[in-house]
C-alpha cells in the first residue's frame, strides 16, 4: 500500500466537501471580522530559515519543526507559527511604521506530532497581533477580539481561561533548580499532593505555590487570591481585575481566571489565555502578551496577540 | 455529554478502582455484562472499561474525562494529561532483570544485550541516559520467558512480589521506576467541567479518609 503513488504521509489530510466548506467559511468570517476591527492582513512565507522560529519560540519548538535543507545547505522550516514571521517583518518592512501596529493572518502552520497516533501535522490558524502597545487597553482589546471571533464561528459553549505569568513568578523565583522544574511539572499536572510534599517546610513566597496554582474561577476567585498572594504578585492580579472591569457582563460569562497554567511561562510576559470549546479534547486557541519577543528581532516593543485553531473549531459537533 | 465519563483499566487495578469510587459514592453497576459503558450509582458519572494500556489515550483525546491508570503505562505512552491524585494502590516497580547465572551489566565476549519488554520507550530512555548500548525488542506478553527462549538477554518488566521473576531464574538488577495507580484527567475537560471535577476530587479524597 505504502508504495502506491496515491499514499499521503502520516498526518497529512485531504479535506473535501463539508470539511473544506466549513473551514473556508470559518476562515472568511474570521478574516472579515479582523479586517473590520482594523487589523491589516499579512501573507508571510510558508517557509523561513529555521532560526526565525527558534529565535521566537518557547520551549519545545526545536523538536517540532518540519525542516528541509535549502540548495546552499542552510536549513529551512515550514511555518511553525505566524507570530515569528510577523515579528521579523515588523522589525524590517515596518521598521519605520507608526505604532501601534495591528496585523492579522490566516493559513496553515506545520508541527511535528509524536509518531504514535498519526495526528495531523498541519493546522489551519487565524490570528492577530497588536504590536507597540503595552497598556491594559491592548490586553482587553485582544481578549475581546478572541471572544468575538469564537462567537462569530457560531459557538456558544466555550470559555477563555485567563492567567498572568506574574502570579506564580515570585514563588518560582524563590526555588532553586532542579526543584523549580519539578514544582512546575507538578503544577502543570495539578498534582496537589506532590506539590505539598515538595514545598513542606517552605515559607515566604515559595509556600504560596501550594495554593495559588489551584485558584480558578470568576472575579471572586481573583479577589480571594489577592489575600494569599506574595507582594510581588499583586500587580499581576490587579491587572487581571482591571481587565475583568473592562469586560461586559456577556463577555464575562465566557471568562474564567485560572492561575495554574505554567506552560507559557517561558514565552509570555503578562496576561495569557487558552480557549476551550465543549466537544474538543484540547485547547482551540491561545494568546497573551509577549513583550520580550520583538527584542529578539532587534526592535524591542510590547506585543500582545491571539491565535485560533480553526481545525479544532471545525471539528466541533454542530 | 454533560456528566463525567471515567475510563477504568481491566486487570489488577480494576477492583481497587471500583472500591475507591464506591467509597466516593459512584459505584459502577455490577450487572453490566458486556456493555462498554457502565452506569453508576451516581447518575452524573459513567464508566468505561478498557485495556490498561488504552486508558491514557482515552483520557488524552477527551473520549473519557478521567481515568485510572498506572504510572508505568502513563509514562510509557507519554500522554499529555493531568495527574491530580495518587490513589495509593497498585504499587510495583519497573525493573531490569536478567538470569542469575549470567554476568551483569556486562555480557561476556563483548555482546550487545538484547532487552525484551512491553515498555520500549521507558527501557530505551533508561539505557540511553546511562550511555549503555542495548537492542530493545518489544513483546506484548510473557516477557519473563524471553531469556529462557533466547529471545533476549535481559528483560524490563513490572514486578510486584518478584515471584514470577524467581520462578524463571531471573534476578532483579536495577529499578527504573516506582509505579502506582493515579487518577488522570483530560486537560480541556478539567476546565470545561470544573465544578463536577472538583466535586468528584473532593469525594475521592474524603472517601479515602473514611476508609483509613
Amino acid at each position: 500500500m505504502l508504495n502506491l503513488p496515491a499514499a499521503t504521509p502520516p498526518g497529512a489530510l485531504d479535506l473535501t466537501g463539508d470539511a473544506a466548506r466549513r473551514r473556508r467559511g470559518l476562515e472568511r468570517g474570521a478574516v472579515q471580522l479582523l479586517e473590520r476591527a482594523g487589523y491589516e492582513e499579512l501573507l508571510p512565507p510558508t517557509f523561513e530559515y529555521e532560526d526565525v522560529f527558534l529565535r521566537a519560540g518557547g520551549s519545545g519548538v526545536a523538536e517540532r519543526l518540519l525542516r528541509f535543507p535549502d540548495r546552499d545547505g542552510r536549513i529551512l522550516a515550514l511555518r511553525y507559527d505566524f507570530t515569528s514571521s510577523i515579528a521579523r517583518i515588523a522589525s524590517t518592512t515596518f521598521a519605520s511604521a507608526t505604532l501601534p501596529l495591528r496585523l492579522s493572518y490566516s493559513g496553515q502552520v506545520y508541527r511535528q506530532e509524536p509518531e504514535r497516533g498519526g495526528r495531523p501535522r498541519e493546522t489551519l490558524q487565524v490570528g492577530a497581533e497588536l504590536l507597540g502597545d503595552g497598556a491594559l487597553t491592548a490586553d482587553v482589546e485582544i481578549v475581546r477580539l478572541t471572544l468575538a471571533l469564537i462567537r462569530s464561528a457560531g459557538l456558544e459553549d466555550f470559555q477563555v481561561n485567563l492567567g498572568h505569568v506574574g502570579v506564580l513568578a515570585p514563588g518560582l523565583a524563590a526555588l532553586e533548580e532542579p526543584l523549580r522544574a519539578q514544582v512546575r511539572r507538578w503544577i502543570d499536572r495539578k498534582d496537589r499532593a506532590g506539590l505539598t510534599r515538595a514545598l513542606a517546610g517552605r515559607s515566604g513566597d515559595a509556600a504560596t505555590l501550594a495554593r495559588l496554582p489551584f485558584v480558578i474561577g470568576r472575579r471572586d476567585a481573583l479577589e480571594a487570591a489577592l489575600r494569599q498572594a506574595p507582594p510581588g504578585a499583586l500587580a499581576s492580579l490587579q491587572r487581571l481585575l482591571a481587565l475583568d472591569d473592562a469586560l461586559s457582563t456577556d463577555e464575562r460569562r465566557h471568562v474564567v481566571y485560572d492561575l495554574g497554567e505554567v506552560r507559557g511561562l517561558d514565552y509570555y510576559t503578562g496576561v495569557h489565555f487558552e480557549v476551550y470549546v465543549a466537544g474538543t479534547g484540547r485547547a482551540a486557541g491561545a494568546g497573551g502578551r509577549y513583550d520580550e519577543l520583538m527584542g529578539r528581532f532587534g526592535r524591542p516593543m510590547p506585543a500582545v496577540g491571539l491565535s485560533l485553531d480553526l481545525d479544532a473549531i471545525a471539528e466541533v459537533p454542530q | 455529554m454533560s456528566g463525567l465519563r471515567i475510563a477504568l483499566a481491566k486487570g489488577r487495578l480494576y477492583e481497587p478502582s471500583v472500591e475507591r469510587f464506591r467509597a466516593a459514592g459512584a459505584e459502577p453497576a455490577n450487572d453490566a455484562g458486556r456493555r462498554l459503558l457502565i452506569p453508576s450509582s451516581d447518575p452524573t458519572i459513567e464508566f468505561l472499561v478498557v485495556k490498561p494500556g488504552d486508558v491514557p489515550v482515552y483520557v488524552e483525546s477527551g473520549a473519557a474525562d478521567l481515568g485510572v491508570t498506572g504510572t508505568d503505562v502513563l509514562r510509557e505512552t507519554g500522554a499529555d494529561v493531568l495527574e491530580p491524585l495518587e490513589l495509593g494502590f497498585g504499587f510495583c516497580r519497573l525493573v531490569v532483570a536478567s538470569p542469575g547465572s549470567a554476568s551483569y551489566p556486562q555480557l561476556e565476549g563483548g555482546i550487545t544485550a538484547r532487552v525484551a519488554t512491553k515498555y520500549p520507550r521507558l527501557a530505551q530512555a533508561h539505557f540511553a541516559a546511562a550511555g549503555r548500548p542495548v537492542d530493545i525488542i518489544q513483546v506484548n506478553g510473557s516477557v519473563e520467558v524471553a531469556p529462557l527462549l533466547r529471545l533476549s538477554h535481559w528483560i524490563v518488566d513490572l514486578v510486584d512480589t518478584g515471584n514470577t521473576l524467581r520462578a524463571n531464574g531471573l534476578v532483579e538488577r536495577e529499578t527504573i521506576l516506582e509505579c502506582g495507580a493515579v487518577l488522570v484527567a483530560n486537560r480541556a475537560s478539567q476546565k470545561l467541567k470544573l465544578d463536577q471535577y472538583l466535586g468528584l476530587m473532593e469525594r475521592l479524597e474524603r472517601g479515602e479518609k473514611r476508609q483509613t
